[in-house]
């Protein structure tokens, strides 16, 4: 049963599941200690779950400052909060949820289960994932720093010129936006490349991409659409910040001198309706485990989920005019687009009906992911029928910024996004704790969530059809919009108390919670054949996939793969397709470098806010960054065979 | 059912897949890093494309196209970037093609080389490294060197260009457009002439070896994908102003 010898430190043969080998895969797999260790980590776990964790710090964050504005708009002619403040409220709070928020949890959930899910021992590149996260962080620092200093962002989160521009928004307020914004895409692009490419070439060998899970098929398409769309936020952020910057000063945006404001809403919304499906597709995807899971069956409908998710993505590309309705475009277009918007419903209305299936075919176990997911479903159809009439030129353009969009948006995203996400996070908490979350506060919890969305969505439908605008810091008492308005600050309130449960019962159950064992939810993914939580290699010894749910259909002789070597950090490359075994591949250890990268291109933004120099000095020590980050070590310069560089 | 629940426990008779005789590395879509470097000119792609798209948006709203310079003396009315240049600039890029071309096939060799090297058993690699890894280095380094300084001749040839345009980046959104472009472009043939700089510096160093080699062809898809784009580019800054009617109804 040994493997053929391997010159390595450790040295000599080994036999396949002795504590010899265990030990010598511990070892390849450690990383440096203390705060060496917490700076430079390539561990696709811990750097997944402090995106997560950052993210809901963020999320609260925001979530304050809707209180905030809910607060002032309880009852009319509040003097509680100044235009000044409530504009740079409503626009951090956009702006957080939507960039610091909502995408990098999504993508934290990838980065965490999508190399456990697909039986690899870490992403393809992890290095750059360390990477990711640090400019993330900066980003955040960079917008909610701002806000402290009295320079938060006060344009909106989509930030229109002639507004956002130099002439009607002087100081740096939108600068700060500009440069954040593009910060934070980086990284987002940055983990993005890396899902794609751990999906596409380090699967266990057998999980062709028909046997793929649906969660990691979110994750593919959901990393994919990254790739497409956030480009076009980069662009035009930077040639906002251009058109601002002293001593630059384009006219990307400016009619005096030939520019175009229109031009900024096409590349925005190119971005940032995708941007939508990037933060719904993943909630599908934990819809789609939690439902299977609960079921206790396989997905009714696989093919027809894998289709769904595709044809979200791409007709998800094509509808982001649907924004600009009110501007002057032609007819015909409008059209187009309106037709496109109507028919991404269908995809969805696809994945409705093979959820329904498959938990009606099933013998569902009604715990609490699986009721986060029913009150997603009752939620989302609202927001998407909401959405189905926003698509129409006639109704869009009686409703086009007023509170009925406000209340369109967060029945998607809260109800789309929050829920589901709320439901994986007690999904997989046994996975990153072993223990269970308390189901019954769950229960609560889900309860509490859904009547306080209603309560502070709901009435904001009403509101709009009323002629309420949004982005408005106060209203007259002869407007009759109190007592909705006063409804929707209830809600808030109930909404955050619903929040702080959840955190309490994370808390709780940390230490309190039941011990979960191996498999809580008895799933039929590979992220429940190891340790809760997993050791730094994930698997002792990869396996291999021989259907959909390896846990339920892998026949008791499913071979391991060995062969490997047990001193370094080798994993094994798989064709795309079919994941036949091709390689083996070594990942990159620790280094210092690439937060050293991500500190320089933080502050480098952070200047630019200010002065248009920090460009190039800070071009050229990146340069020297990314040289040292990627020069290779003779260890690792040399074929594959040589013993591992110790850190 | 559940056959890896806990795979620390699985006995030692449980059948095994050895991917002991693999090969330690793949080349093209074989190779991760290929993959990554795919993306990353994707993500570029839609960069160039999303401001080309820019270009030709703004471009609608002028009836004279570039828009003339009437606020300075004497007037221009089509002020027209400069042809030669730019086409300059485009000769040695399309000259580096042709250096790049030659690298990437001598890496392709050395690839194909490790790959028999390392038959039957991958480890066997070990032994040959140095022979191997160090074997006409010469010339590839040499063309290497070469295309890194041609690649900043390129560079400073654009910023002939730039004067050439015969506009500001301030003056106006044509020159805002036609100075980003440009200048985005610069930015990759600085990168891919410094990468390459400092490739050579590792094959020196390290010899051919594998792991460089896999580099080597990715490095090659980089200057391929700069030159390929340039075209376009230097189609849309230079040609179309000349080749559409500077008048449109």
């Amino acid at each position: 049963m040994s493997a053929e010898p391997r010159s390595a430190f450790g040295g000599g043969p080994v036999v396949v599941g002795s504590d010899d080998e265990r030990m010598r895969i511990e070892r390849a797999w450690r990383g440096p200690r203390g705060i060496r260790g917490w700076l430079t980590t390539t561990d696709h776990k811990e750097i997944g779950l402090r995106f997560i964790v950052t993210a809901m710090v963020f999320f609260a964050l925001a979530g304050v400052l809707a209180l905030l504005m809910r607060l002032q708009l309880a009852r009319p002619q509040n003097g509680f909060i100044g235009p000044d403040v409530y504009d740079q409220l409503f626009t951090t709070h956009g702006t957080a949820m939507m960039f610091l928020f909502a995408v990098p949890v999504m993508q934290g959930m990838g980065l965490y289960l999508v190399p456990l899910m697909v039986g690899t021992r870490n992403v393809a590149f992890p290095r750059l994932l360390n990477f990711s996260y640090w400019l993330y962080l900066g980003a955040g620092i960079l917008l909610f720093g701002g806000l402290i200093a009295n320079v938060g962002p006060d344009a909106g989160w989509f930030s229109y010129v002639p507004l956002a521009g130099p002439e009607f928004s002087p100081g740096h307020r939108m600068d700060v936006w500009s440069w954040m914004v593009t910060l934070v895409e980086i990284s987002s692009l940055a983990s993005a490349v890396d899902i794609v490419t751990t999906v596409l070439k380090l699967r266990a060998p057998g999980m062709s991409l028909a046997r793929m899970p649906l969660f990691v098929w979110s994750q593919f398409v959901t990393a994919s659409m990254i790739l497409f769309a956030m480009p076009a936020i980069m662009l035009s952020s930077t040639m906002l910040s251009m058109d601002r910057l002293a001593k630059v000063g384009t006219h990307f945006y400016n009619m005096a001198e030939g520019g175009d404001p229109l031009l900024w809403q096409h590349l925005f919304w190119f971005f940032a309706h995708p941007e939508v499906y990037i933060i719904f597709l993943p909630a599908v995807g934990f819809v789609s485990t939690i439902v299977v899971g609960a079921s206790r069956r396989p997905a009714v409908g696989y093919p027809a989920m894998v289709l769904a998710l595709l044809a979200t993505a791409f007709i998800g590309f094509g509808v982001w005019v649907h924004h600009m309705f009110v501007t002057p475009l032609p007819e015909l277009g409008q059209g187009m687009f309106t037709a496109a918007s109507l028919m991404i419903a269908l995809p969805t209305g696809v994945q409705f009906f093979c959820w329904i299936a498959t938990l009606w075919s099933g013998r569902p176990r009604f715990t609490a992911p699986l009721l986060y997911v029913l009150a997603f479903m009752v939620v989302f159809l609202i927001g998407g029928a909401s959405g189905v009439m926003l698509a129409s030129v006639a109704i869009d353009s009686q409703v086009t910024d007023s509170y009925f969009v406000v209340a369109h948006l967060h029945y998607v995203l809260v109800g789309g996004a929050v829920f589901p996400l709320l439901g994986a996070l007690t999904y997989w908490y046994p996975k990153w704790t072993g223990r269970l979350m308390s189901e019954r506060l769950g229960a609560w919890n889900v309860a509490l969530l859904f009547v306080g969305l209603n309560v502070t969505f709901f009435p904001m439908h009403t509101l709009g059809l009323a002629g309420m605008p949004r982005r408005v810091y106060t209203y007259l008492p002869s407007t009759g919009w109190q007592g909705l308005n006063l409804a929707a600050t209830i809600g808030a309130g109930l909404l955050a108390i619903g929040v702080i449960l959840f955190v309490a019962n994370a808390a709780w159950s940390r230490r309190r919670g039941a011990l979960a064992g191996p498999n809580p939810w008895d799933a039929g993914t590979l992220e429940w054949a190891t340790d809760s939580p997993p050791p730094r290699y994930n698997f002792l010894h990869l396996p291999t996939v021989w259907g959909r749910e390896p846990l339920w259909e892998n026949p008791p002789d499913a071979p391991i793969v060995t062969g490997l070597d047990v001193d370094s950090r080798e994993v094994l490359a798989t064709t795309v397709q079919d994941a036949a075994p091709d390689h083996r591949y070594r990942l990159s250890h620790e280094s210092w470098w690439p937060p050293l990268a991500a500190l320089v291109v933080a502050l480098s933004f952070t200047g630019l806010v200010f002065r248009a120099w920090a460009a190039p000095w800070g071009a050229v020590i990146v340069g020297v960054c990314l040289t040292l980050w990627f020069w290779p070590r003779r260890s690792h310069a040399s074929s594959s065979h040589s013993p591992p560089a110790r850190d | 059912m559940e056959a890896h629940a806990h795979p620390e426990e699985t006995p030692h008779e449980t059948p095994t897949l050895d991917v002991s005789h693999l090969p330690g590395s793949g080349i093209d879509d074989r190779h991760p890093a290929w993959w990554g470097n795919a993306q990353l000119l994707l993500i570029e792609t839609m960069t160039v494309a999303l401001l080309v798209a820019s270009y030709l948006y703004v471009r609608k709203n002028f009836g004279s196209w570039p828009p003339p310079r009437v606020n300075e003396f004497p007037p221009l009315a089509r002020p027209l970037p400069d042809l030669l240049p730019g086409t300059a600039g485009t000769i040695v890029l399309l000259l580096i093609a042709v250096a790049v071309i030659a690298v990437d096939r001598a890496a392709r060799r050395r690839f194909a080389e490790w790959e028999r090297a390392t038959e039957p058993h991958p480890a066997a690699a070990e032994n040959q490294e140095g022979a191997l890894a160090h074997r006409r280095t010469a010339p590839v380094i040499a063309t290497m060197v070469g295309i890194g300084i041609a690649g900043l001749a390129a560079s400073l040839i654009r910023f002939a260009e730039f004067r050439g345009l015969h506009v500001s980046w301030d003056d106006n959104v044509h020159g805002s457009l036609v100075w980003s472009i440009l200048g985005l472009h610069l930015f990759y043939v600085l990168t891919s002439a410094v990468e390459t700089l400092l490739a050579a510096v590792w094959v020196g160093r390290y010899g051919l070896t594998q792991k460089l080699s896999v580099d080597l062809t990715l490095l090659a898809i980089m200057w391929y994908w700069t030159i390929a784009v340039w075209l376009v580019l230097y189609g849309l800054v230079y040609w179309l102003p000349r080749v559409t009617p500077g008048v449109s109804p």
